[in-house]
């Protein structure tokens, strides 16, 4: 059972916001790999998608300045900004990578480059 | 289950987990590192309001709804996860499409100024106090 989460009580510090993992679904057709992202309170301008060699990461920002003003009375999740990160295999197609944002929900599509898709070989 | 109830906040703890108990919440999901119930929620005070928020990713306003009665807040809502077509999953950690809870609030709420905003998949209620709840002074004859 959690306790009270005193610490949001007014202390007149600043203290730069936790990070935490975003719950991920991944899922997968022949000619792309999709990823959804539940980030809660974040829009398109809070959320930056990097990728640098294979590793693909997402970040989401969230504005905590709206709870400060108010006492904390019970506290089932904190609030931070997300951070994810991906290693991709060589089957993806990184130029034609898309992202969008709707209602705190991150979509990344990572369409696979077409040769190496499955093909079926016809036996004579 | 029961701890001593020292303080009004131990007692609330208390019932709040006695509510969500019976209600039960989906028993079958993954062991998670983070509160069972879906959705999380946190309850904030100021002098007048009690003010919730939930972490509702995904959902629009319509996939919501918000029933109140004395100090009893009800929250239910369905969302659509749409994946394509064909698809085959991978992994599924994003919490499943429906959820209902009640959540008891410390006191009795005016229900005709009660405000809920739904943001980027956050939704926030603002609870106000209700005027029977409020402490009166009473003046001596």
């Amino acid at each position: 059972m959690t306790s009270p989460n005193n610490n949001m009580q007014q202390t007149g510090i600043t203290k730069p916001l936790k990070q935490y993992a975003p719950p991920t679904d991944i899922v997968k057709t022949d000619e792309a790999l999709f990823l959804y992202m539940d980030m809660p309170g974040v829009d398109k301008d809070d959320v930056q998608v990097k990728l640098e060699k294979n590793i693909l990461e997402v970040t989401g920002s969230v504005d905590s300045e709206r709870y400060s003003q108010w006492k904390s009375l019970y506290s089932e999740y904190k609030v931070g900004n997300f951070l994810k990160r991906f290693e991709l295999s060589s089957e993806i197609d990184q130029e034609k990578i898309e992202a969008k944002v709707n209602a705190g929900v991150v979509t990344v599509v990572l369409p696979k480059i077409p040769e190496k898709q499955a093909k079926i070989i016809t036996v004579n | 289950m029961f701890k001593n109830f020292n303080t009004a906040i131990d007692t609330f703890f208390s019932l709040q987990q006695a509510i969500e108990n019976t209600l039960g919440s989906n028993e079958f999901e993954p062991n998670r590192a983070c509160h069972k119930t879906y959705p999380s929620i946190n309850i904030f005070q100021d002098a007048d309001n009690t003010v919730v928020t939930a972490e509702l990713a995904g959902f629009k306003k319509d996939d919501i709804k918000i029933e109140v009665k004395d100090n009893l807040l009800n929250l239910s809502g369905e969302r659509d996860l749409d994946y394509p077509e064909g698809a085959s999953v991978h992994r599924l950690e994003r919490s499943r499409k429906v959820f209902n809870r009640t959540i008891k609030l410390p006191y009795r709420v005016e229900v005709d100024q009660i405000k809920a905003e739904l943001k980027n998949g956050v939704l926030m209620m603002t609870l106000p106090k209700s005027e029977s709840e409020k402490p009166r002074e009473i003046k001596i004859a």
